[in-house]
């Protein structure tokens, strides 16, 4: 009895781990051509679509490599500027927030909160105007400024949540000791935070890397333009050759999974608590 | 305990930068997008107050109408996507006993994530083209090389291909919310299934959904929200041709914004969109309120 209880429930799960495999296999399927078609000229693309690469034009990479290579700078100075304002600008407001006492706290805090809601559809052409009348279409600040002050929502907000979380006694015994709120911030605070900074780190460059729209209608310069906009436009580069082409999105491809296997915790943590951003 | 008070100053140091950059990046936008939708806006021009006037252009719009169809239509099938696969893989990885496979398949299944949308986007392009394109390719395969076509390019199948797109829609972040829910659930709820002999597909409807109510809630809003403001990737599949087969309301505003210059206009869109989606976000509060005060 016993036997055949187990011996059924392994069966059921041998059955689990075969669908899982097809629905595996489908969801990667996609990428895996990319890959291999990636190696292939036109001419073997057309005659032997499934065939391994005869020869594997590795030069595609490099073809693909210099074309993109502006656009994958321009995010990636983006990128860098971006990302540590955010954090510091958002750890400092969710210190505040969470940790001082002053008139209009949580007011200060619900108003952040409120901006939970407000989605990018309602503010995309308002914004526009805005960084027009500024004389800043064109430039690295139409993207910088925008993505540094939208970061800080989620960032404040996280910030806060785990700022609040830390038990009072640690505060207290170094306000004991003399220690002035910069320095409890700088040498408590801080160093405590860094998963959640992890976090938001990864959510902020993940959001720039992906955005296209923006960066679609503020920049116009294609020595400015972010990797994004610039890889829907690169292929022509080719003659329709579609081996570089692919090359190109496996180029483009590799700073996020370079991102995810660094910080795969940080990053499943991110895009689930990035949910409460609607 | 006496606790030190911090000085004004230093406080409003440490909030300066976040309120400053949010009052002109986010508030100032946000209240703009609710007034210029009431203003006669060119591109370069002054707005002029015309009160309903855009909305009573929308109403009158016919693209706008054709538009709302495809909508609804994506709106229904990307609620049907997460609420079906993700939660059938989530089932079946919750099912496996190996900790290590599980950890494998779960890694595997949101690889997918991690590649940038646009490329993800591109691909899906590729595999749609109607010379070499992967779907024409494996069609012609499996002895079905009369269905070959230009999937994008026809108005009969380009929306339905824009649905297809991440099939079998299986990863993501819907997995990762079903999974966080499971994990919750899991042990002493299902041993004690086991020792009633409430097992597979059973358990999973009569305790496990009840229990994943609150991810399906989120899941349903975060679904909708993204299918409501996503134009991105028809702009970049089909600009939302061919003709208005794919033309959906988010991309009408963004054609009407910067390439025909009716910003106004474009804003009585985008508001319009914003008070359905915070419409939603109420009713998927009241929701969930509900469901809290179920024994």
């Amino acid at each position: 009895m016993r036997a055949k209880r187990r011996r059924r429930v392994r069966l059921s799960e041998v059955l689990s781990g075969l669908v899982l495999a097809v629905l595996l296999a489908l969801s990667l399927l996609p990428f895996g051509m990319m890959l291999l078609l990636s190696l292939k000229t036109n001419a073997d693309i057309f005659t032997r679509f499934w065939g391994l690469p005869q020869p594997a034009r590795w030069d595609f990479y490099q073809q693909a490599g210099v074309a993109l290579k502006g656009y994958l700078l321009n995010t990636l100075i983006v990128t860098a500027v971006v990302v540590p304002g955010v954090l510091l600008f958002s750890s400092l407001a969710g210190y505040a927030l969470a940790r001082l006492s002053f008139r209009g706290r949580d007011a200060v805090f619900a108003l952040i909160l409120a901006l939970l809601v407000v989605p990018g559809i309602l503010t995309l052409i308002p914004t526009y105007a805005l960084v027009q009348s500024m004389g800043l279409l064109n430039t690295r600040w139409a993207l910088i400024l925008p993505y540094l002050a939208g970061g800080q929502v989620l960032g404040v907000v996280l910030c806060r949540t785990f700022f609040a979380s830390l038990p009072d006694e640690l505060f207290e015994a170094m306000r004991l000791d003399g220690a002035g709120d910069v320095q409890i911030y700088r040498h408590l605070a801080l160093p405590l935070s860094l998963p959640t900074l992890a976090t938001i780190a990864i959510m902020t460059a993940l959001g720039i890397y992906n955005d296209y729209i923006w960066p679609l209608v503020t920049i116009s310069d294609s020595s400015l333009q972010t990797f994004t906009v610039g890889v829907t436009r690169f292929a022509g580069e080719f003659n329709l050759d579609y081996g570089p082409t692919l090359a190109g999105y496996v180029i483009g491809s590799l700073p996020l999974i370079a991102l995810f296997a660094v910080g795969m915790r940080a990053f499943v943590q991110g895009v689930t608590s990035g949910a409460l951003k609607a | 305990m006496r606790r030190r008070r911090t000085s004004l100053f230093v406080i409003v140091l440490m909030l300066a930068p976040t309120l400053i950059l949010l009052a002109l990046f986010n508030y100032y936008p946000a209240v703009l997008g609710l007034s210029r939708a009431f203003t006669r806006w060119e591109t370069g021009e002054e707005p002029q107050w015309i009160g309903f006037g855009n909305f009573v252009a929308m109403w009158n719009d016919e693209f706008l109408r054709l538009s709302l169809r495809n909508l609804l239509i994506l709106l229904i099938a990307s609620v049907l996507k997460t609420l079906t696969m993700p939660l059938l893989v989530a089932e079946l990885l919750m099912s496996l006993r190996s900790p290590r496979w599980q950890y494998i398949l779960r890694t595997a299944f949101i690889l997918p994530m991690v590649v940038p949308g646009m490329v993800t986007m591109l691909l899906w392009s590729f595999i749609y083209d109607g010379s070499v394109g992967l779907l024409n390719q494996v069609l012609k395969l499996l002895g079905l090389g009369a269905l070959t076509r230009s999937w994008l390019g026809e108005s009969g199948t380009a929306l339905w291909a824009i649905i297809g797109i991440g099939f079998p829609w299986a990863g993501g972040l819907a997995l990762l919310i079903y999974l966080a829910g499971l994990n919750q659930i899991s042990g002493d709820v299902w041993d004690s299934c086991q020792v009633d002999g409430v097992s597979g597909l059973r358990r999973v409807w009569y305790v496990d959904l009840p229990l994943l109510l609150p991810q399906v809630r989120l899941l349903v809003i975060l679904t909708l929200i993204g299918a409501l403001q996503d134009f991105g990737s028809i702009l970049i599949l089909t600009g939302g041709g061919p003709g208005l087969a794919t033309h959906v309301p988010a991309l009408h505003m963004y054609f009407q914004a910067f390439r025909f210059g009716h910003m106004g206009y474009a804003s009585a869109i985008g508001l319009t969109l914003f008070v359905v989606i915070f419409v939603l976000s109420l009713l998927n509060l009241l929701w969930g309120r509900r469901l809290e005060r179920l024994p």
